[in-house]
């Protein structure tokens, strides 16, 4: 059995649950010790348990902080001395800042709170990302296509009394490269899955907080983080069921090192889904002269031709890392009905998922893991 | 004994929550959020209205596996007036519903309800004009599946509010509620920062924030008016006379009848085998006229519009009678025979009421975050009987919509998929209020080639099989 020590103490799984309402959230990423058949039980919070775990094996790699335990119902530290006792010893780096741990343990910094000023400076900010008849008008109509597309190769993973109709995407967890202002991150994780979005800039992290706070069902299984695919994938390797790069490829200066980076994210038997634009003179026309300089779809000077990458170059790319392309698909964008549709001729824009192989003891039936 | 259950749960949990919520406070994660949830409560979709298309909808959604997860509330000017007791008397406001109407109305139960209760199954429909011998019947085939059912109002909605409690845990229904003042809605101040939720100030001083609005309120909406949609307004100038008419000499009283008088249609809807639903649309004068005659004369006028004669347009009488001849060589055996409508022998004691016909129709059902149902979007003539089945459609319709964006992940309130609904609709709802107002037009006049031309088309319709299948697929479909 894999238990970590703490899930296995009956009386201390109130004083966990407190705890998993803790503001170190984001240290689920580190967190894969817990044997998931009882934290599955229980609210996804329960990853902290994995990062508990840790405690026992002396790892200081992964600190937590002792203003934590402190906050906590007094009786219960009665309760439970040696628990808190020794959850103190190991926190004795409580007094470094965020900013600071992540450079030093080289982590991903959690961009997990936003304050009331900022929610209101943002907000404004957020509303033009979110008007779905405004700038971004064509993601958000994308979404009609690349969201059934990654849940239902994803669900299809799943047994039939795993899924669950109102939340099919439960227990998956996702990568979203280039979340912006969450327009792809939010709906995922309205299907239930649990989401980091990986933005680069800082700002763009505050506007989709600013939107994401509004959501109560949803604005704990989403993450955002400043950070980029290849340092993420340090330390995060083979942790995501699923790694989605839409409409990214197309301004990443090195592709062959992005992409490798992202499949290295990739669990065995997870999926990557790209969507980007195909490196044709027709992709040139529409996708530059067109949608950037007459129709002004899009901001002039968003897209550079040169770093689009075509089809077969992706397949290539992703048969390097040992991935199988599972499906090329063409997007064709009408711009008179302002929306997408799939269609034979990637020549354009294209929507490619590709599998890694699943190991020989993972087997193919898909399991609920926290990475 | 089994309300205050109910009630002391409901005030459990709200203290649970307040209680884990202060906890949570206390500690001051997510610091933003939390202050922000405590100047209002979050829901997925609010409904305003709690009316016979209102509950409908907030049922429907219940009744949605996919949105289980969401918080829905229904608010209601009215007190709870608890459970539904049948009076034996019957009422004078009463629908057609269609088929369509009865199979989402099944979905959730609410039929069942109504069957348990009473309506009556119109097997029969025949439209006739008083300034010719056209006319023009439907049924089906063997007469054995209904073309609609004739429910009382009270009956509908009682029924809709009984499957409403079955599914109390998934619809939170606030009686005595209604919104004051709403923000964050479209059509207000533009320069407002649009958050991503509309927030709605209810008479007793709590907030909502709501992901998605839809307006039940009835023809005089408030979420049409705050939400700034355009509506178009006809006034027709005529009022409608209700009545419960107690019929002699029936066997089965399973025909609809209704007849097109110059000043209006007079339509007699079967609700027992002795009763009929009188709705007689006529201009306010004589409406006035109708109201205050003794009960006696009362009758006597219904029986009179029914049977006189005096209309006849003699020339576009001889016109028909020719096309018949040649429609009866072509097509032989398509004549089928006229019945006669029922003597009217008594009305019931006070049933009569009138009430002024207007149309409106809002030119969208949607705004980013609310969307319009029912009357609150379109009110037509109810010459068909076909208002409420609208609404009913729309109620099923949205459903649908909303059913597709949540698997798609999409905010409830996201406008693409609202487009969708309001396209839908528009596309349904907007040619039968066009064809509704053209017939009312048509038939309001007795000019002699307006006379010959309706009696004509209405023949060539009756005679042709085809074409009155397809009629009847059309008035099925509504």
């Amino acid at each position: 059995m894999n238990f970590c020590r703490f899930c296995t103490t009956a009386g201390v799984r109130s004083s966990i649950k407190r705890l998993a309402a803790a503001p170190y959230k984001l240290c689920y990423l580190d967190s894969d010790k817990c044997n998931k058949s009882y934290c599955n039980s229980e609210s996804r919070s329960f990853c902290n348990l994995g990062l508990l775990s840790r405690l026992k094996t002396n790892d200081s790699k992964y600190p937590l902080t002792a203003d934590t335990f402190n906050s906590l119902n007094p009786k219960k530290q009665e309760k439970f001395p040696l628990f808190f006792q020794q959850i103190r010893q190991h926190t004795n780096l409580g007094a470094i800042s965020a900013d600071e741990k992540a450079n030093i343990f080289q982590r991903p910094k959690a961009q997990s709170t936003i304050d009331e000023e900022e929610v209101s400076k943002f907000s404004g900010l957020s509303a033009l990302w979110w008007d779905e008849g405004g700038e971004f008008e064509a993601l958000h109509s994308l979404n009609e296509l690349r969201i059934p597309l990654i849940r239902d190769a994803l669900v299809s993973k799943k047994n039939l009394d795993q899924y669950d109709p109102a939340s099919p995407l439960q227990g998956f967890w996702i990568l979203d490269v280039g979340s912006g202002g969450g327009i792809l991150s939010e709906p995922l994780a309205r299907l239930g899955a649990s989401v980091i979005g990986l933005e680069a800039s800082e700002e763009t992290i505050k506007i989709a907080q600013a939107h994401l706070i509004h959501d109560v069902q949803i604005r704990d299984s989403v993450k955002y983080i400043k950070s980029t695919v290849e340092d993420i994938a340090l330390t995060q390797e083979g942790k995501f069921d699923a790694v989605v790069a839409s409409e990214v490829l197309e301004h990443v200066s090195d592709a062959q090192t992005f992409v490798t980076a992202a499949c290295k994210l990739v669990r065995p038997g997870g999926s990557i889904f790209f969507t980007t634009l195909n490196k044709t003179q027709l992709a040139y026309a529409l996708g530059i002269v067109a949608a950037e300089n007459i129709l002004h779809l899009v901001t002039p000077g968003t897209h550079d031709w040169e770093k689009f990458v075509p089809p077969t170059v992706l397949q290539h790319m992703l048969d390097k890392n040992n991935f199988a392309t599972r499906l090329i698909h063409g997007m064709w964008y009408n711009p008179l009905s302002k929306r997408w549709s799939w269609t034979k001729d990637t020549s354009i824009n294209y929507a490619l998922h590709a599998v890694k192989p699943s190991t020989g003891e993972e087997g193919d039936v898909w399991k609920e893991r926290k990475p | 004994m089994a309300l205050r259950t109910t009630f002391t749960s409901k005030y459990l949990k709200l203290i649970t929550r307040r209680f884990i919520f202060n906890e949570l406070s206390k500690k001051a994660f997510f610091s933003a959020s939390t202050s922000k949830n405590s100047d209002g409560e979050y829901a997925d979709v609010v409904i305003s209205g709690g009316g016979m298309v209102g509950a409908a909808m907030a049922c429907a959604l219940a009744n949605n596996k996919v949105l289980k997860n969401k918080r829905i509330i229904l608010l209601e000017v009215g007190r709870d007036t608890g459970d539904y007791v049948l009076p034996e008397k019957y009422s004078n406001r009463t629908c057609a519903l269609s088929p369509s109407t009865v199979r989402l109305l099944s979905s959730f139960g609410a039929w069942q309800e109504i069957e348990a209760m009473r309506c009556h199954s119109v097997s029969r429909m025949q439209v006739w004009e008083s300034c010719a011998d056209s006319m023009i019947t439907f049924n089906n085939q063997d007469m054995s599946e209904s073309l609609a059912y004739i429910v009382e109002n009270d009956v509908i909605l009682a029924a809709i509010m009984r499957s409403l409690k079955r599914m109390s845990d998934k619809v939170e229904v606030r009686y005595k509620t209604r919104a004051t003042a709403f923000s964050n809605i479209d059509g207000k101040d533009p320069s407002e920062v649009k958050l991503p939720y509309v927030g709605l100030t209810l008479n007793d001083g709590t907030v909502l924030k709501a992901k998605l609005l839809i307006g039940a309120d009835g023809m005089n909406s408030v979420v049409r008016k705050e939400a700034g949609f355009h509506t178009i307004k006809r006034d027709y100038g005529q009022s409608a006379v209700v009545a419960t008419l107690i019929l002699g000499d029936t066997t089965s009283n399973d025909t609809a009848w209704q007849r097109f008088l110059p000043t209006g249609p007079i339509a007699l809807l079967p609700m027992s085998n002795t009763l009929s639903s009188l709705v007689w649309t006529t201009t306010p004068e004589n409406a006035k006229h109708l109201l205050q005659i003794p009960d006696d004369s009362f009758v006597d006028a219904v029986n009179d519009a029914l049977w006189h004669e005096r209309e006849k347009n003699a020339l576009a009488g001889q016109v028909l009678d020719f096309f018949k001849n040649v429609f009866h060589t072509i097509f032989p055996g398509s004549e089928s025979s006229r019945q006669l409508p029922p003597t009217v022998m008594n009305i019931e004691e006070g049933s009569r009421a009138s009430f002024p016909l207007s149309l409106i129709h809002s030119s969208q059902y949607v705004k980013p975050r609310v969307a319009l149902i029912g009357d609150a979007g379109h009110r037509l003539h109810p010459l068909a009987g076909q208002g409420v089945n609208l609404g009913f459609g729309d109620v099923q319709c949205l459903n649908e919509i909303l059913t597709k964006s949540v698997q798609n992940g999409a905010d409830l309130g996201s406008l693409t998929h609202l487009l969708e609904y309001e396209t839908e609709r528009q596309r349904h709802n907007v040619p039968v209020m066009l064809t509704i107002d053209a017939l009312q037009r048509l038939y309001s006049t007795d000019v002699t080639p307006l006379v010959m031309l309706r009696s004509l088309g209405l023949h060539t319709v009756h005679s042709i099989p085809l074409l009155k299948v397809q009629m009847h697929i059309i008035i099925n479909t509504l």
